[in-house]
């Protein structure tokens, strides 16, 4: 299993735009995808739904971890993933 | 005269009759079902059909410019195939062996009060847009008619609350305003009002309850206030007001319609990108100064058979008819490949369909039934008139002298067939491959302009697909390495007396602008309604101060950098 942590710094945190965006990139990959939040609970990351009711507002800190043949290159994309979005809100 | 006060959503002011709004639900009963096979597949089919709907709508809403909004649209397909809402569905219908209609409703409210149970006021607002997509396929499943509103004058939408897809689905011309007594102002629909110029005012309390239909109506976007059966004062300072408004619009579109120069006086010509005919009214509308990229794939994609020269002839000449003969209008011939393969001519699958056969390439190879029809129909319409063509996806010298070569024939044909060639022609080629950008001073003399691809000319530069979302802090259009491909372009346009421009998305992107024409670019072509911005950012710069960012540009080491000193200028 591969697990790496990001923080969320975007301003309206993991809202309904970039939470399609990233589920719709989780959806590439084979392995079991899955967001702890930090304090929180934990969610597919191949549901809208499942992301959207964690409630990720900018601050939370999630562990991506991912668990299958392609886990390494699914955790690594889905963290860049985030960054680019903390980027675009800057 | 009563005043109710509400939440100011999206700024204006909307005179006009009131249209109560009730949005479609679908009574939903529940009944048991024996096989539960049954119902997974009539829950499908529904998906299917509304999957189908969504798809349109994001279309629309891009085709229309508004590309942040068709987002919320996306989002609504993600919450559509969303596996844990279908698995959980999927479950009811096997344990409880109830119908599709009430295993969703049951499944998707479980969601619903999650969402609502956030602090996070944001992430609460989105259960409006599950609720959204719940409504659609109950509808879809109960087998009741999606009805489109019955809005049939211009109005103003007084609603207890409202669905984005109720919001995207008004006919536009007559949606005057919107009152909302719920809402928020985060909502979905409350972000298209705006971003459709529609004035807006939410949480106005009991409007939908207390006012009735055709009720006279004033709604102030701004101040959040809503007057019903206003007093003739009332009506006569607002119409007053109403009016300095539009007077004030009209003045930005006179301005518009001005030549475009720097503050030093230098022209710079900002033209449309079209995707087919109905756009090109929309360009003339925002006073394009031409068309930088008449696409023309539109009479080619979807198609079980290929348009022939006479069909062909007959569209290209109703868009020359609309935008006139004062402004170049290019033509690009058609550019699909490998990733959106023609129905009609069968190609071979690609490994890389991105480096494959596509532009100028596929026509080349097949000029009986795509190059020849689509040259004769454009040197048809363009008989004795001016006519602009360019190909896309041009690598090599070779390509353009046999495409030139070609084109020249036809030409001849055309004339022993009693047309005259155009009163004035010219022939270019798309910058999108780096290889053409570093060879441009040998392509030069073989052209009379270069329209530069700057989305095809950075996903090739940086070797990164432009639809990779993780890859996205690489293909910015403003990366160095790009802009140094652009000024080399119109470096070498220059120099030979020919001219250069932009087709690509940068072209309209208000961080670029100076930039671009800093490197010496004569030409802007973008999407219509980016136009009357990009009009005014020009007269505000001079050449001297645009080439002076533009060298600096050129030396720095990445787009953030660029787009960090271009900051300093944007708002």
């Amino acid at each position: 299993m591969e697990k790496k942590t990001v923080t969320i710094t975007n301003k309206e945190g993991l809202h309904a735009r970039p939470a399609s965006v990233f589920v719709k990139e989780a959806g590439k990959f084979k392995s079991k995808i899955t967001l702890l939040k930090h304090g929180g609970k934990e969610g597919n990351a191949k549901s809208i739904l499942s992301l959207l009711s964690l409630g990720i507002d900018s601050g939370s800190t999630v562990d991506i971890c991912a668990d299958g043949e392609d886990e390494v290159l699914a955790a690594e994309t889905l963290c860049n993933l985030i960054d680019g979005f903390n980027k675009d809100s800057k | 005269m009563k005043i109710y006060t509400g939440k100011p959503a999206s700024p204006g002011i909307a005179i006009g009759p009131v249209f109560l709004f009730k949005s479609q639900i679908a009574t939903i009963k529940t009944y048991s079902i024996v096989d539960p096979a049954a119902e997974y597949k009539r829950l499908e089919d529904a998906l299917d059909k509304v999957k189908v709907d969504l798809d349109k709508l994001v279309e629309k809403m891009q085709s229309d410019g508004l590309l942040e909004e068709a987002g919320i649209f996306q989002a609504h397909i993600a919450i559509l195939e969303d596996p844990e809402l279908l698995d959980a569905t999927k479950t009811l219908i096997e344990q409880k062996k109830v119908n599709a209609e009430a295993a969703l409703t049951e499944a998707s409210g479980t969601f619903i009060e999650m969402l609502k149970a956030l602090e996070d006021e944001y992430l609460a607002a989105r259960a409006a847009d599950i609720a959204d997509v719940v409504r659609k396929i109950n509808i879809e499943l109960c087998g009741e008619e999606y009805a489109s509103s019955s809005l049939s004058k211009p109005s103003i939408v007084v609603a207890e609350d409202l669905m984005p897809s109720d919001t995207a689905a008004f006919p536009r011309e007559f949606v005057l305003g919107l009152c909302i007594e719920l809402g928020s102002i985060i909502s979905h629909a409350a972000i298209l009002a705006k971003a459709m110029g529609i004035p807006a005012v939410i949480q106005a309390p009991m409007v939908a309850h207390k006012i009735e239909n055709g009720t006279m109506l004033i709604i102030d976007g701004k101040k959040g206030e809503v007057i019903a059966d206003p007093t003739p004062e009332y009506l006569t300072s607002y119409r007053a007001e109403l009016e300095k408004r539009k007077q004030l619009e009209e003045v930005l579109l006179t301005r518009s319609a001005l030549p475009v120069r720097t503050k030093d006086g230098h022209t710079v010509q900002i033209a449309a990108n079209l995707g087919n005919a109905t756009d090109a009214v929309k360009a003339a509308a925002m006073h394009a100064q031409g068309v930088g990229l008449m696409r023309t794939e539109f009479l080619f994609m979807d198609k079980p058979d290929l348009p022939d020269e006479t069909q062909q002839a007959a569209t290209y000449a109703e868009i020359m008819d609309i935008m006139g003969q004062e402004y170049p209008l290019v033509f690009r011939t058609l550019d699909v490949g490998g990733d959106k393969p023609l129905q009609a001519v069968a190609q071979a699958a690609e490994m890389n369909p991105f480096l494959g056969v596509r532009g100028l390439r596929l026509s080349l190879l097949h000029d009986e039934v795509l190059f020849k029809p689509q040259i004769k129909a454009l040197l048809k319409a363009g008989s004795a008139r001016n006519l602009f063509v360019m190909f896309p996806m041009v690598t090599s010298i070779v390509e353009v002298r046999a495409a030139k070569k070609l084109f020249r024939r036809y030409m001849d044909e055309l004339t022993l067939e009693g047309f005259p060639p155009p009163a004035h022609l010219e022939v270019g080629i798309m910058i999108e491959v780096p290889g053409a950008a570093v060879m441009a001073d040998k392509l030069a003399p073989e052209v009379d302009f270069f329209s530069i691809g700057t989305n095809d000319l950075t996903q090739y530069t940086q070797a990164a697909d432009r639809n990779q979302t993780s890859l996205s802090y690489i293909s910015d259009g403003l990366e160095p390495a790009v802009l140094r491909l652009v000024a080399k372009v119109a470096e070498a346009a220059n120099a030979h007396g020919k001219w250069a421009g932009i087709c690509g998305e940068l072209g309209g992107d208000p961080m670029a602008i100076p930039i671009l024409i800093g490197l010496g670019l004569h030409e802007l072509s973008m999407n219509p309604n980016a136009i009357p911005d990009a009009k005014e950012i020009v007269r505000n710069w001079t050449m001297e101060k645009a080439r002076e960012v533009a060298l600096k540009a050129l030396d720095m080491e990445s787009a953030e950098q660029v787009r960090d000193m271009m900051k300093a200028y944007v708002d």
